[in-house]
């Protein structure tokens, strides 16, 4: 969910869920019972994912036009049930969004309407 | 173009996961052992061109190997052997999904069996093996060449800061609080810290709860602050000085500490003792304790040296470190484990 408001101001909110499929970074063996050992091949886990992020930044489009917003994200990955626990890890993204025109022109009307309404 | 895509994404992960075994000086190989619902990571680092290794048992349980991978131990004991460090399960990088029902002792004895039986599958069979277990990773080694005749795997065993007997290691716990505790007041140094230690030992007097187990440990580390002969290291500044260059998976390491320090294995580590069954260990063993230790006091290191049946047997004190000798005295550290090893490889 991102909203821009008249002046530029971008707020940002995201949640999803998924599923993460983490290979290992390393050969990885298994030994049996008699000792014989073996390699698995593209060892990893099957996790389920939650992620959760809100941010800011400005949308250059608003008052110029330059087809650009600058904007900072942080964002929450948790896998589960890792070890029998949840795993966590914080994403910070910095970044600059170009906006082709042709979607451009339609999000931004969107945007200033629900600007305005409120 | 989609057989194509498939095809190079394939690559691009076997190659992640390719099979390296590097004999050299410098080496520094990562791999996993997977066994029972878990994938430990196992690092080896230094000279493996030596054929001598030593297996890090680390403390927690929960913690991490990554803590001991440091640029003094490399320098002065990687330059010579080659550094092994495994994550046991539930912590570190070892990743798995539900297997909280496999975190127990035996089952933490056959993973550290199965990672030497890989060790030396990469490495060479007739290489020479040493356990060093510290703290809570001496539990591990004891349980280890205690049970059938898996100390025939290994040529000796390095004991630092180590415990084999939980409910010994309360009561000297307690023992050593109080009797440095009265010492520090009577030099009238840190009374209002060191008086309400002094106190819950006094009105705990033994067969010991998990809580006063745990407080009773609370106390051992918070006592180390107040004593002025030991080197003390900042704990947080270490971790940080090499949690970008070592690439720790901080978050991992975290939630596995939160994890194994709530479960229901601390119960089951809390009756653990190993002394009535130490008479069957008869390869070499060196004791490294400091001085200082609360955690785990020196005179668990000589309940040790005292029930082992070996011949060559060493017990020696660092008097200028508590429960982290390896960071507090790592000079003397490096000195005695090099000199042990280089005798008995």
């Amino acid at each position: 969910m991102r909203r821009t408001k008249y002046s530029g101001f971008i707020s940002e909110f995201s949640a999803g869920a998924g599923f993460s499929r983490t290979f290992l970074g390393g050969t990885t063996y298994k030994v049996d019972e008699n000792g014989n050992i073996s390699v698995i091949k593209l060892a990893g886990y099957n996790y389920a994912l939650i992620t959760i992020g809100g941010g800011f930044g400005y949308d250059f489009s608003m008052k110029k036009q330059l087809p650009l917003s600058a904007f900072t994200k942080m964002n929450i990955i948790t896998m589960f049930p890792y070890n029998s626990t949840i795993y966590f890890r914080p994403v910070l993204e910095l970044g600059i969004r170009y906006t082709p025109v042709v979607f451009r022109s339609k999000s931004s009307k969107e945007s200033v309407a629900l600007s305005k309404q409120k | 173009m989609k057989q194509i895509f498939f095809f190079i994404t394939l690559l691009i992960l076997n190659g992640c996961q390719k099979e390296k075994i590097t004999v050299s000086s410098n080496a520094s190989d990562a791999f996993y052992v997977d066994n029972a619902g878990a994938s430990m990571r196992v690092l080896v680092q230094g000279n493996t061109a030596s054929s001598t290794f030593i297996l890090v048992i680390h403390g927690g349980p929960g913690l991490s190997s990554y803590f001991y991978d440091t640029k003094y131990i490399s320098n002065n004991l990687g330059d010579k052997f080659a550094m092994v460090y495994w994550d046991q399960r539930n912590a570190g990088a070892s990743q798995g999904t539900s297997n909280g029902g496999e975190l127990h002792l035996d089952q933490m004895v056959e993973d550290l069996k199965k990672v030497i039986e890989v060790l030396k599958y990469r490495y060479g069979q007739n290489m020479s093996l040493f356990l060093l277990g510290h703290s809570f990773g001496s539990l591990i080694a004891a349980d280890f060449i205690t049970t059938a005749d898996y100390q025939n795997m290994i040529k000796g065993f390095i004991n630092v800061d180590g415990s084999h007997n939980y409910p010994l290691n309360d009561t000297l716990t307690r023992e050593a609080l109080l009797k440095e505790g009265n010492y520090q007041v009577s030099q009238n140094k840190n009374v209002e810290k060191w008086l309400p230690i002094i106190s819950y030992c006094n009105s705990h007097t033994g067969n010991f709860s998990i809580e006063e187990s745990q407080q009773l440990g609370s106390y051992a580390s918070e006592a180390e602050n107040y004593v002025d002969s030991i080197n003390h290291i900042n704990i947080v500044n270490q971790v940080l000085k090499y949690s970008i260059t070592n690439k720790y998976p901080v978050t991992a390491i975290l939630s596995n500490l939160l994890y194994s320090e709530d479960s229901n294995f601390n119960k089951e580590l809390a009756i653990k003792q190993f002394s009535s069954s130490l008479n069957i260990v008869t390869i070499p063993v060196l004791l490294l304790f400091g001085k200082y230790d609360f955690t785990c006091p020196p005179d668990l290191g000589k309940n040790f040296y005292n029930h082992i049946s070996s011949i060559d047997k060493r017990f020696v004190l660092s008097p200028q470190s508590g429960h982290n000798m390896i960071l507090e005295d790592k000079k003397f550290f490096c000195n005695e484990v090099a000199s042990f090893v280089l005798i008995h490889r």
